[in-house]
């Protein structure tokens, strides 16, 4: 207990506090520039960690982390692009928000929620990290396939629009997915002996290409103001954002913990756990009507998840070294470059660093919530003090920078052109983008589960079992068939009960 | 039969999407069993989808509410992005971007807004453009293409 506390007063050191202040600031502005997502806002500052003593370093780092995922919901809310993929889902309610002139509310239940949903992150990293981490062993190929499948599904049934469309986005995400190299056996695939198709497609590109031109290209015909702004601009509009999250304080709870445990799943990540999230609150929620249209349950639904999965993504990384998140990938380099081996004695052999770390990324969420405050009221401000006809080229050029940043090649930023405006004809015939961006990022996750479920079962001779007999993959199933087709069956028995 | 269409948009999208997946799975056809299994998964999938897709059109017409689009802003928009993204590596970021950026004010602008105005966004996307440069090329290390004129 003594060794805690003094951990906790290492991570309070002036050096520890600038660091996660300047992290958390660093953060928040590379999470909210699309194409520069989490994993690389870490990755490039990596190099710079080594210099500092390995607690410090591994503050900085995590800082940084939390601070881009919140600030993937800037952009998501303010030009309808997700900063990071964890942000799709904040894109359904976020936007519609910010076009009715609730633009800076916005912003502040984001800030709140991703508050809420980090500390529950952190504190279950603290306090039940190892018993946690055994629960990601029981996932198999198979639950992986469903979890993946699950993602999908609700996206399909919960996005606005047509869902028969949002489900034909999906499997459009999940085909274009497959081009290049196979992730099982190897194939090349789709390539049409095009050289620069064979590493396959550019998520973040396109992902960029496929919410921000059709945004960029309906700016263009629009009229009037592109962000209504609300009648008083002067106000931080502070306890207003403090009561909805209050009032909504079991929700944004569930959010967090669902997004912890999504969180502790390798590979699964923000994205599967903010749409998981979303979705449960939208199926609980006594104002299902107003999903996506501007609803604050939404937004805190997905904001609460997606920082949940931070602390949760440290679970399976510092216990079993297997990272939970591409960015807890990172982060597991650094510390193994600092000399610290994970597994389940370092919380007792090295237990010093790693709780200076967990401490320090309290800290770090804790800092991320004035910061994110404050800097967000001033990016709202400025976003609609914006004209359109310098808005336009700005977001453009953003696009322009922010895919070729990702691996300083010209190629993804054709990808993202080209996909763009994939995106606007599609766009147009009532396929959102969203499906189609989830199938893409959860495509690898899909079929490395699907194929090696498959070789599994093939080998016991009985694929059937293996997909639909093991309990959790049962649990997923229910699920999916749920999502599929309860809406339907729910419009059929209310006309049935008025006739 | 095509006036008995209610959903034309659903209908020729249905029509696009099943040609596609016939096109990809006998592109899976060719490949080894591991690597095809998932894509004729996901096609038959589409397939099923795109069926129920047609079928639908017939009976009822789902409407997609869209802005109403500028065809002639749009083009210009496009072509200029292209040329944008064309001429990044060739002309140099620096250049490439202030031009485009520019034209791309210019073409928003329209006749209705002051010269003056426009000539004050004009200044103050460049400084822009010139700030992210620096703070890309500097603070976060990204090599921005020099073009071919300018390299030392």
């Amino acid at each position: 207990m003594t060794n805690i506390f003094t951990d906790f007063l290492s991570s309070l050191s002036l050096i520890n506090l600038g660091l996660a202040f300047s992290g958390v600031v660093a953060g928040i502005i590379i999470g909210a520039l699309p194409g520069l997502s989490a994993t690389m806002a870490v990755a490039i500052l990596v190099p710079f960690t080594f210099a500092l003593e390995p607690s410090s370093g591994l503050i900085v780092l995590g800082a940084i982390y939390t601070g881009a995922i919140f600030g993937g919901s800037w952009s998501a809310i303010l030009i309808n692009t997700p900063g990071t993929p964890s942000a799709v889902a904040t894109t359904f309610d976020g936007y519609p928000m910010a076009k009715k002139g609730d633009g800076d509310l916005a912003m502040s239940i984001s800030c709140i929620s991703s508050f809420i949903g980090g500390i529950v992150g952190v504190i279950c990293l603290a306090l039940f990290a190892p018993p946690l981490a055994s629960i990601s062993l029981k996932f198999g190929p198979t639950e992986y396939f469903w979890l993946a499948i699950l993602g999908l599904t609700l996206i399909s049934t919960l996005a606005e629009g047509d869902n028969i469309k949002s489900l034909i986005g999906a499997c459009l995400g999940l085909l274009m997915s497959m081009i290049g190299v196979a992730v099982i056996g190897g194939d090349m695939r789709m390539t049409w002996n095009i050289s620069f198709l064979n590493s396959g497609i550019e998520i973040v590109s396109a992902m960029i290409g496929l919410f921000c031109i059709p945004v960029i290209l309906d700016l263009t015909s629009m009229k009037g103001k592109h962000l209504s702004e609300n009648e008083t601009p002067k106000s931080l509009r502070l306890k207003e954002s403090f009561l909805i999250v209050f009032n909504k304080k079991f929700e944004a709870l569930r959010g967090a913990f669902i997004g912890t445990f999504i969180g502790i799943l390798p590979g699964a990540g923000g994205s599967i756990a903010s749409i998981v999230s979303y979705g449960e609150a939208k199926r609980s929620s006594k104002n299902k009507d107003n999903f996506g249209k501007g609803e604050p349950e939404g937004l805190i639904a997905s904001e609460t998840a997606n920082n949940a999965t931070v602390g949760g993504g440290f679970i399976p990384t510092l216990c079993l070294g297997i990272p939970g998140t591409p960015p807890d990938a990172v982060i597991l380099g650094a510390l193994l470059v600092q000399g610290i081996r994970t597994g389940d004695t370092l919380f007792t052999q090295q237990s010093s660093i790693v709780y200076t770390f967990i401490f320090g990324l309290f800290l770090a969420t804790i800092m991320m919530l004035p910061l994110g405050l404050l800097m967000g009221r001033y990016a709202y401000k400025s976003i609609i003090k914006v004209p359109r006809e310098i808005l336009i080229p700005i977001i453009i050029f953003l696009t322009i920078i922010g895919s070729y940043s990702i691996q300083n090649n010209i190629l993804n930023v054709y990808f993202m052109f080209f996909f763009g405006l994939i995106g606007w004809i599609l766009n147009r015939a009532g396929f959102k983008a969203s499906p189609i961006v989830l199938g893409l990022v959860l495509g690898q996750i899909a079929e490395q589960g699907f194929v090696q479920a498959y070789i599994i079962g093939n080998a016991q001779e009985n694929i059937f079992a293996n997909y639909f007999a093991r309990p959790i993959s049962i649990v997923l199933v229910i699920l999916i068939l749920l999502g599929l087709f309860l809406p339907t069956l729910k419009k059929i028995y209310n006309r049935r009960k008025n006739a | 039969m095509l006036k008995s269409i209610k959903d034309k948009t659903s209908f020729i999208s249905g029509v696009c999407l099943i040609i596609l997946s016939i096109l990809l799975f006998y592109e899976a056809s060719t490949l080894s069993p591991f690597g095809s299994v998932f894509p004729f998964a996901i096609t038959t999938a589409l397939t099923i989808l795109s069926v129920i897709l047609i079928f639908r059109s017939f009976k009822l017409e789902i409407k997609v509410i869209n802005e109403n689009v500028s065809s002639i802003k749009i083009s210009l928009l496009v072509v200029i992005f292209f040329a944008w993204i064309y001429f990044l590596e060739r002309s140099g970021f620096i250049l490439t971007s202030l031009i485009a950026f520019n034209l791309l004010i210019l073409i928003n602008s329209g006749i209705k807004i002051p010269l003056k105005k426009i000539a004050i966004y004009m200044v103050m996307g460049s400084l822009f453009i010139l700030l992210l440069y620096f703070g890309f090329k500097n603070l976060l290390l990204v090599p921005l293409p020099e073009g071919l004129w300018f390299r030392s």
